[in-house]
């Protein structure tokens, strides 16, 4: 089951790094995924002449889906998190298995991004007095669609529960 | 009055009626986001007026930050009572993407980037056009300056700043000749930062960083540095005790803080001196029509005075035609000439008789320099002091 674009360019990436981490380890240790996205952001923005514009970018975006994934992922899982960089895009992967209890919902949501809704999605999370149920961190996720501009591909093999979330950072935002 | 999280600090200065954010603001439990929340509102409840939230030095937030924040919005505007101001940093992405969402939520919010005209000359100095002028300006400076930096303090093995670095040739230089153990630079200009790391490259030198900054609210660690520097740059600015609080919190107790700054008057060229005289005068008011204070040099004592530093010393750094070859010296003045009369003669749409007194006085300074016999000099002030150990 797929949601949005989920082809890779046709070119070879500039640039890549792959990480491999226990979802537990994210979810017991909560201030690991801001420790996580501040490594990778600093060793991808390395390369950007605006370097702290990017690294500031791209932690953020790591960060809210790392803060997404600790919530979706059962625990004894792995996270594979791995960025490339294209001409114009950078891609952001995290693979993982998705919780039953939460595969429907998660996948709705990722469709409505897709929907012409998402500046009133976007206020209604922010402004929401109470955390959706289940909260898998929506709000973190339509920040960044609604700031960043990014988009979100998502690819779901049912059988067995894996999930493929696709983030595409378009350049032009690290570049401003 | 202070709120400590596990990496983020909210502190309230009353005289500003402003609470700062700083460190990581990335909240990971509901216990966290309340006290957030109660400690917004307990400040809220303290004031009239606006209430300025400053998150100049606030290197990150995550969704749940920015839902106590969106729920103190929406508390500030069922109260009436008290507007807010929202003040962003343009070097950091989030800031400038998240913040500005919270106007939406009520009209009682405004909503700024503090170093958005940063300073009234900013488009022109952080351009890359400026650069040639900075290095020409390092060419003759570096050899003077390389002594009395010393005498001011900085040393073998240091770990040192410099703020408002420019195109790093100078904290490149004093790398490669004086062997601190770490020099960062940082400059809010994205050309000169990009420039500087290019250098770096091209020279080899090894423990140095450069990095975009806002000087009047950095994002480092307090008593961090043996040495910081803030070399001819305060002078562009409306407010440089705001630079200079910098300085002082980023360097360690018993660490030394070196500024140095212009004086226009001191300028000398002979035999021509009345013209080359009415020329830096007139420049002098043109840079403070567009905010410049380019006699800000027999300030900076008194500035590091009020900053309660200790140990106060002051140099001048004199350029001349003795300990300086002439072309070099003449390559500074027709950067100036140029920047003076073109640059920021255009911004202020000088009239073509102002632009042509203002280009004699320059062509006189230049002859003084050319001529064998002639004398020219250029001036600025140094000043350091020492943070108190037990500030």
């Amino acid at each position: 089951m797929d949601i949005g674009e989920f082809a890779l360019p046709a070119a070879d990436p500039l640039f890549m790094i792959d990480l491999s981490v226990q979802a537990e380890d994210l979810q017991a240790n909560w201030g690991r995924c801001n420790m996580l996205a501040n490594y990778l952001a600093e060793y991808v923005a390395y390369q950007f002449s605006e370097r702290e514009w990017a690294e500031n970018l791209i932690s953020t975006v790591t960060n809210e889906f790392l803060e997404a994934v600790a919530q979706t992922a059962p625990p004894g899982t792995a996270l594979a998190l791995s960025c490339r960089q294209y001409d114009g895009l950078i891609l952001l992967d995290l693979a993982h298995a998705l919780r039953p209890d939460v595969v429907v919902l998660y996948m709705t949501f990722l469709s409505s991004l897709y929907g012409s809704t998402i500046d009133s999605l976007y206020f209604a999370h922010l402004t929401a007095a109470e955390r959706p149920t289940p909260a898998f961190n929506q709000l973190g996720i339509l920040m960044l669609v609604h700031d960043f501009h990014v988009r979100v591909a998502a690819r779901l093999e049912p059988p067995t529960g894996q999930i493929a979330v696709r983030i595409s950072i378009p350049t032009q935002e690290i570049t401003p | 009055m202070k709120h400590v999280g596990p990496t983020y600090r909210l502190s309230y200065d009353a005289l500003d009626q402003q609470i700062s954010f700083e460190g990581t603001l990335r909240i990971t439990d509901a216990d966290d986001a309340a006290a957030v929340l109660a400690y917004l509102i307990a400040i809220h409840g303290q004031i009239q007026g606006t209430l300025r939230l400053s998150f100049r030095r606030l290197r990150y937030i995550n969704a749940e930050g920015m839902r106590a924040l969106s729920q103190f919005v929406a508390f500030a505007r069922d109260r009436a009572t008290v507007n807010l101001k929202i003040i962003a940093s343009g070097v950091l992405a989030w800031s400038v993407r998240f913040l500005p969402n919270l106007r939406a939520l009520w009209d009682g919010v405004e909503f700024i980037v503090h170093d958005d005209g940063f300073y009234g000359s900013q488009a022109i100095i952080e351009d890359l056009d400026f650069v040639p002028l900075l290095r020409n300006q390092t060419r003759i400076l570096w050899p003077q300056e390389r002594a009395v930096i010393q005498r001011h303090g900085l040393a073998r093995g240091m770990r040192v700043a410099d703020i408002c670095c420019g195109c790093g040739d100078v904290p490149l230089l004093a790398m490669r000749e004086l062997g601190p153990s770490f020099i960062l630079g940082v400059d809010h200009s994205e050309a000169a930062v990009e420039y500087a790391r290019g250098l770096q490259a091209e020279f080899q030198v090894r423990n140095a960083e450069f990095q975009r900054g806002d000087a009047t609210a950095l994002l480092l660690e307090d008593n961090s540095f043996d040495f910081v520097s803030c070399r001819l740059s305060l002078q562009i600015f409306s407010q440089p005790e705001q630079i200079v609080r910098e300085l002082v919190r980023i360097t360690r107790p018993g660490g030394r803080i070196y500024i140095t700054g212009e004086d226009y008057d001191l300028i000398l060229g002979h035999p021509e001196q009345e013209p080359i005289r009415a020329t830096y005068q007139a420049a002098a008011s043109y840079g403070a029509a567009m905010g410049m204070d380019l006699r800000n040099g027999r300030r900076l004592s008194g500035l590091l005075a009020d900053s309660r530093l200790e140990d106060i010393r002051a140099d001048h750094i004199v350029a001349d035609t003795v300990n300086t070859e002439r072309e070099a010296f003449a390559a500074v003045i027709e950067s100036w000439r140029d920047f003076s009369a073109f640059t920021i003669g255009s911004r202020l749409d000088l009239s073509e008789p102002d632009r042509a007194t203002l280009l004699a006085g320059y062509d006189a300074h230049l002859r003084s320099i050319r001529w064998p016999q002639g004398y020219a000099s250029w001036t600025v002030i140094a000043c350091s002091g020492r943070k108190p150990a037990n500030p």
